[in-house]
């Protein structure tokens, strides 16, 4: 499973979506949208302006949700 | 039949539901997440006790806390969406499909985010839209934002905009800012930042994404239009109190009116604490403190049923 979390540095779902795949061991990528490569493919992925943006295996995920990311990590 | 349910798990809810438990009454917790409004805060520096924490880390100690007391049941996340009167005290239906019933209720759920309810903003959030400056900010580098609220919200809004739009409006109804002076300072010394006030913000303009905002200037007697990719909005919360309205006195605010030396409502039985109340403060501190008087005014209550 490749997993991006598109992140901020002020932002408490993006710190919460981290948590949730350190504590699941979970590996994943952090692309901070201070970046502006980062914040263009973000923008192009989820065709919003919101972080956190999830990519889990192209599926793209907006905002951080605890039981839909289970969900979907369990599958 | 429990004794008391809480509803809410803000700094209020949780200390009520500390003190319930201590005092072994049979309480239930039915909140959506832990940590009320500030759970989202990036940093908090005025809970007494702790010189900087988190908005996530106040949450966390908050949700540990009151998963330590022993007479506690917890639901979460869960909503409660109406209260009815029983004969023998209350029962509450949530977005579960749940009812519960106790003998008292303690509500304590706090506040959300006011939107302008004007065109285009809900057809436009997080498409430019935005309610979250330290989250989102970073997003629109570079770009023309406006922030509308010139309150502390506003003001924090439009400086942390000002690190990365290329330029920053802030747009308020009044005739003058009416945060914190030395943000005000901070905000009219920035370059970047333009403060339109008198200004009524009647529409969101938008193709894809965001490209503009309308407003009626008072000044001029005229509708005036912004181009701006980013619009925050920060006029501050409402009570969440609807779901209790039909049972409990609430001002033109929709606080819930209490006796604020015993957290007691308009109806014998329910009390609140917190930001849901019409608390003139609304500060974590004070709603920890007013959460304590709520939960030990509802032992006294159910002790004066000689049902305990």
């Amino acid at each position: 499973m490749k997993i991006i979390v598109y992140t901020t540095d002020g932002c408490v779902y993006c710190k919460m979506a981290k948590e949730f795949f350190e504590r699941n061991n979970i590996s994943y990528e952090e692309k901070n949208v201070s970046d502006d490569a980062n914040r263009q493919e973000m923008i192009e992925k989820s065709n919003q302006l919101k972080v956190p943006v999830i990519d889990v295996d192209g599926r793209i995920i907006v905002g951080f949700d605890e039981e839909e990311l289970q969900a979907i990590c369990a599958m | 039949m429990r004794d008391v349910i809480i509803i809410g798990g803000g700094p209020a809810g949780v200390a009520a539901g500390v003190y319930s438990a201590r005092k072994k009454l049979k309480t239930l917790l039915i909140t959506e997440s832990f940590g009320g409004q500030s759970a989202i805060a990036e940093s908090i520096e005025n809970w007494i006790g702790s010189k900087k924490i988190s908005g996530m880390e106040f949450a966390k100690i908050l949700e540990e806390h009151i998963r330590a007391q022993e007479n506690i049941e917890i639901k979460m996340p869960e909503n409660v969406i109406e209260v009815k009167k029983i004969s023998d005290g209350f029962e509450i239906t949530t977005d579960k499909n749940n009812s519960y019933q106790a003998m008292a209720l303690i509500i304590t759920s706090g506040g959300r985010r006011r939107r302008l309810n004007i065109p285009g903003e809900a057809q436009f959030e997080g498409k430019g839209v935005a309610y979250c400056s330290t989250c989102d900010a970073p997003v629109f580098k570079n770009k023309s934002v406006a922030v509308v609220g010139a309150g502390d919200a506003g003001l924090g809004a439009a400086i942390d905009l000002a690190r990365y739009a290329e330029k920053v409006y802030l747009i308020s109804n009044k005739k003058s800012l009416i945060g914190d002076m030395s943000l005000q300072e901070i905000v009219k010394n920035s370059e970047k930042i333009t403060i339109i006030t008198d200004a009524e913000v009647q529409e969101v303009l938008g193709g894809e994404f965001v490209f503009g905002l309308k407003y009626f200037a008072q000044n001029d007697n005229q509708i005036k239009e912004l181009n701006v990719e980013g619009i925050f909005v920060e006029i501050g919360s409402t009570p969440n109190s609807e779901f209790v309205k039909k049972l409990v006195d609430t001002n033109p605010k929709g606080e819930i009116i209490i006796d604020h030396r015993t957290g007691a409502t308009s109806r014998p039985g329910i009390f609140a604490a917190g930001f849901a109340t019409d608390e003139i403060y609304k500060q974590n501190n004070i709603a920890v403190g007013d959460g304590v008087v709520a939960a030990l005014s509802a032992y006294n209550y159910l002790l004066n049923l000689e049902k305990l």
